[in-house]
Order: C-alpha cells, then structure tokens, then sequence
C-alpha cells in the first residue's frame, strides 16, 4: 500500500510552501552526498554520522553534537529509496497539514513531532550506538496530525490485489492506522526480544503520538472548525 | 359704555373665587391678572398651587420669588416643589432603568431585534439614559448610527469612558471599515460583519469595491452555515505561545541527555523565559482582535495594524531564535572537542 496523493483541496491557502520546502532541503542534503563520499563505505560515512546523526548512547552520554544531531538527522537519508518513500510521504499528509498551520507554525510541528520522534527513541533504546537518520519520525507525526484534522480525508493509494496495481481513494484513518500497526509489533518486539531491526520504529511511534501537540500550531479559524465539528 | 376690569378687581374676584372653591375660575382670573400685571406677587403665589402641571407651577413660583427672593413661605413651598419633581424623576428613571435591564436581558440572549425594540422605545421617553444609548449603539449595524448614539451618550454623561472610547474607535472605523468588519468576523458576530459589508457595498464608488464587499458577503453567509464556533482570542494567544516553549524545552533536555538534574546548565534554561515571551508577542501578533493591542499601542480601533502585527512578531522571533542560536553554538563548541567513537562490528 502505497500513498500517492490527497485528493481533498487546500481551504487557506494555494501553495504549500514549507512541504516543497522540506522536499527540496532533504533531496538537496541527499544529493549532495557525493561532495563528502568518495568510495561509499560505512567506514566513510561513519565520522558523519557521529556527528550529525541521532545516537541514543551519545545523546544520553551529553557527547556528540546534542540536540543539533535531533535537527539535522531528521533532514538525512541512508539512501535513494529512503529519501523517495519519506518524501512521497511528506507530499501526501503534509500539504492540507501546513494549510491548516500556516507555514511557520507548520515547520516547528514538523520539527518538534521528529524530536519526540528521538526523545521516545532515546528512552527505549538508551544504550543503542547505532545512528538513526531520516525524516520518518516526523512524517508519522505529520501523519497522525492529518489523521486527527482530516480523519473522512480520502488519499489515493497504489494497492497491488494479486500482481494487479489498482489505485483506490481510501480514508486517512485506515492509511494511517495501517502504517501505525506495521510499527507495533516490531517495536514491541524491540523492547521485549531484544529485536534487532535497522528501522526506527519506535521513532515512528514517537512522532506518531506526537500528533496531540498540532492544537497548539493550528491557525485560529482552523482551530475553531476542529471545535466546530466540521472539515477543518 | 362699561370699563375693562382692572387688574385689583380681577385679583379680588380670583381670590374669592379661590376661597369658594370655584378653582377653574379662579385660575382662569389669575392668569387674566399675570397677563395685565406681570409682577403681581399674590397672583404668582396663588397660579403656584392652582395649576395642573408641576412644571407650570414650578414656573409660577419661581416667578414668585424672582418678584420677592425675601419670601420665604415662597420659597419652602418651592423647594417641596423641587423635591416633589426630582421623587417623580427618580421613579421614572427607575422604571425606565428597569425596562432598560430587560433590553439587556434579550439582548445577552441573542434576541437582537427584541431588545432593539425596547431601546427605541425607551430613546422615545423624556428622560434619557446614556446607558440606553449605548446599548443602542450595540444593536445597530451601521457605523454612522453607532458613532451618533455614542454622541448621544456622552452629551448626557461626558464623563463616560466606554462612550468616548468606542467614539474615538468608530470614527476610526468610519474611515477604515473593512477593519470593524475583519473585526466583527474574529468576534464571531457575522450578521454584523455581513452588515457592515452591505453598507461598504452600498456606499462602493466603483465596482471593484463592490465585487470585493459582495464576495466577502457570500464568503460570510457560508460561514453562517458551517456555524462555525467562536473562540475567545484568549484561547488562542494560550495555545499558540505553548509550542514554541515546548520545542525550546525538548530541545534543552535533548541538550542535558534527557537528564537535567545530573547535566543541568543555566544558560540552557535562561532561554525559556526568552522563547515564553517570544512566542506570547508572535501569538498576539496571530490575533490582531484582541484588546491587547488597544493596551500596547493606544490604537483607536482596538486592532493592530499590519505594521504593528509584523513588528510584533519579528521581535517575538528574534526573542525565540536567540536563545535556539545560543544551544546551537553549545553543540558546536561540544562537536569541536568531540572524539569519533570507533564503528561497532554489526
């Protein structure tokens, strides 16, 4: 199942500025890749990573570059695909999001959804010396914001039934539960079994949940259409 | 061939008809006697308690005294007079204060045109109340007509603050009403906003201002629709100042390792009170409605202008920014002394 577009229309404003923002900033980031990676080794990448991207064990240990790391991790990507999937992801719950926000109120939600997204993922993997990177932590809180304002919204969907690719419009909240279920098992089995996966889920978890704080960057109007009862 | 009645003759008749009990009579002579001799004292004194109305006698016994100011029978009869007037004006006023509360009851109950009717009922009677005009000035929609009743109510009671106050801030409006109609939507009052967009429409000199009242009207009556409900401008400067703060304490505590107590640095939390102010100025700057902006700037109609609005909200982004800048740096000087771990075998 994959998101491909909301087909509902903006109500405050025509051109979602900070979505095309983000998308730009992370592909650009990613692209860039070539002008500090010559042979694309880990061993290459790793310095990198230490610095700039979100190590629960360093975090803890108040090494490394701190809070700075929660920021621009959430603006890497380990690769081509990664970047496509969190971006295409981005496009499709983020648009009616920002309308909702307005740009600048949208851009500290996207921001603070990606640092709970790190703060759930340093409380459970407290010892963990592996790097998370991507934008994935606050497309789920993204995600979540658009369950909770647009919950009738209608997305249209690549399904593939038996090899055959169809392209239903299906309701936000069946989306978004089915990311949030693929998340729950695997992160249970994290802190149970001692899982061992390369997958931020209990990132996704944490911006995921992180959805309750968007009242508090909704514009006026939008706030009181949520209050309302009626299509914010 | 008979001579008229002098006016001696007349007073005579008039006091014996007086003194018979024939008071129409009598009252009929003593005004024929005031008529030939204006500064007949007796007659003046007699008219004072002949006549029907309290005004009229009033008048005869002010007469009375402007003849004699030494008389003092005249004179307390005068002042019972006065106080008898100001019991019936307190009366008066009182029933009139009491229909006055029940215009404002309906009109606490939303039932406009109601109350509207009694007010106008009440402006009819002699005795005006200034609080009566502004309640009028509440009920109607168009500017001009506020801005008189407010007049109205200041020349009864100049004393009054909210009249001159909500004067000077629609005289503002007269010149700027698309402000008093953008203001009237924030409220939640649309009927009112729909009104002063009909009266823009009304007095539009082209017909790109016409198009623009008439589409901000049918934009209005959707909105009546959605019945979309009001929130005070308090909610929304409180919930609009809560984000960036919470960012801002994410941020320190990722900044502390989760663990403030063992890894506590004051520069870190000086910053919050920085970024709580910040966010509280770009909040009011996002509700330009609320009365704040009268408090801060003194401005006549109660709404920030653009202006205003934007330098608000740099300022409040230069106070959250600079306390963000400063943790910024902290994790640059920590990344300028920071050692690779080695790469852990997988």
């Amino acid at each position: 199942m994959i998101p491909l577009n909301d087909t509902e229309p903006n109500r405050y404003s025509y051109f979602p500025l900070m979505t095309i923002f983000l998308i730009v900033v992370n592909t650009v980031i990613e692209f860039s890749k070539p002008l500090y990676l010559t042979d694309w080794t880990i061993e290459e990448y790793w310095p990198l990573l230490m610095r700039y991207a979100f190590t629960p064990q360093l975090i803890l240990n108040v090494q490394g570059a701190g809070m700075l790391s929660n920021i621009t991790a959430m603006f890497m990507h380990g690769d081509f695909l990664h970047l496509v999937s969190n971006m295409g992801a981005l496009w499709v719950f983020g648009r009616r999001v920002e309308d909702a926000c307005g740009p600048l109120r949208y851009l500290i939600y996207y921001l603070l959804a990606g640092t709970c997204a790190h703060i759930l993922t340093a409380i459970v993997l407290y010892d963990s010396p592996i790097p998370g990177l991507g934008a994935s932590g606050a497309i789920f809180g993204v995600m979540g914001a658009y369950l909770l304002l647009y919950p009738s919204g209608r997305i249209r969907t690549l399904v593939v039934i038996w090899g055959l690719p169809t392209w239903p419009r299906i309701r936000a909240g069946w989306i978004a539960l089915y990311f949030v279920a693929l998340q729950i098992i695997p992160a249970l089995d994290i802190l149970f079994g001692n899982g061992d996966y390369s997958i931020g889920y209990w990132a996704h978890l944490g911006g995921f949940f992180a959805c309750v704080f968007i009242f508090l960057f909704l514009r006026p109007e939008a706030f009181a259409r949520y209050l309302s009862d009626t299509s914010v | 061939m008979e001579s008229p009645p002098s006016s001696a003759d007349l007073l005579r008749k008039a006091i014996q008809a007086a003194r018979s009990g024939r008071e129409m009579t009598a009252r009929d002579l003593f005004q024929d006697v005031v008529r030939l001799d204006p500064g007949n004292e007796v007659a003046w004194m007699w008219l004072s308690g002949l006549l029907d109305s309290l005004e009229d006698r009033l008048a005869a016994c002010e007469q009375a005294l402007f003849l004699n100011p030494r008389n003092a029978p005249m004179r307390a009869y005068y002042e019972k007079l006065l106080a008898e007037q100001e019991a019936i004006r307190q009366r008066k006023r009182l029933e009139l204060e009491e229909i006055l509360a029940y215009a404002r009851a309906q009109y606490e109950k939303k039932e406009y045109g109601q109350a509207l009717l009694v007010v106008q009922e009440l402006l009819r009677q002699e005795i005006q109340l200034a609080e009566a005009w502004l309640l009028y000035a509440k009920l109607v929609s168009s500017i001009d007509e506020k801005i008189q009743a407010y007049e109205s109510a200041l020349r009864l009671d100049p004393s009054n603050a909210e009249a001159r106050q909500q004067l000077e801030r629609y005289h503002q409006y007269q010149k700027e009403p698309h402000e008093l109609a953008a203001y009237f939507e924030e409220e939640g009052k649309l009927d009112e906003a729909i009104a002063v967009y009909q009266e823009i429409a009304a007095k539009a000199s082209n017909s790109s201002e016409f198009n623009h009242a008439y589409r901000e009207m049918v934009r209005l009556e959707d909105l009546k629709i959605e019945k979309v409900r009001y929130v005070h401008p308090v909610v929304h400067i409180m919930r609009i100042s809560a984000g960036l703060p919470l960012f801002y304490f994410l941020l320190v505590l990722l900044q502390e390792g989760l663990n403030p107590f063992a890894h506590f640095a004051f520069y870190h939390w000086i910053g919050v009170p920085f970024v709580m102010l910040g966010s509280f100025l770009i909040a009011i700057a996002a509700v330009p409605s609320h009365k704040i902006w009268q408090r801060l700037f003194g401005k006549h109609n109660g709404r920030a202008s653009k202006g205003a609005r934007w330098t608000v909200a740099i300022g409040g982004w230069v106070l959250v920014l600079l306390p963000h800048l400063l943790l910024t740096l902290d994790s640059f000087a920590r990344l300028a002394t920071f050692q690779t771990p080695p790469l852990p075998r997988f």
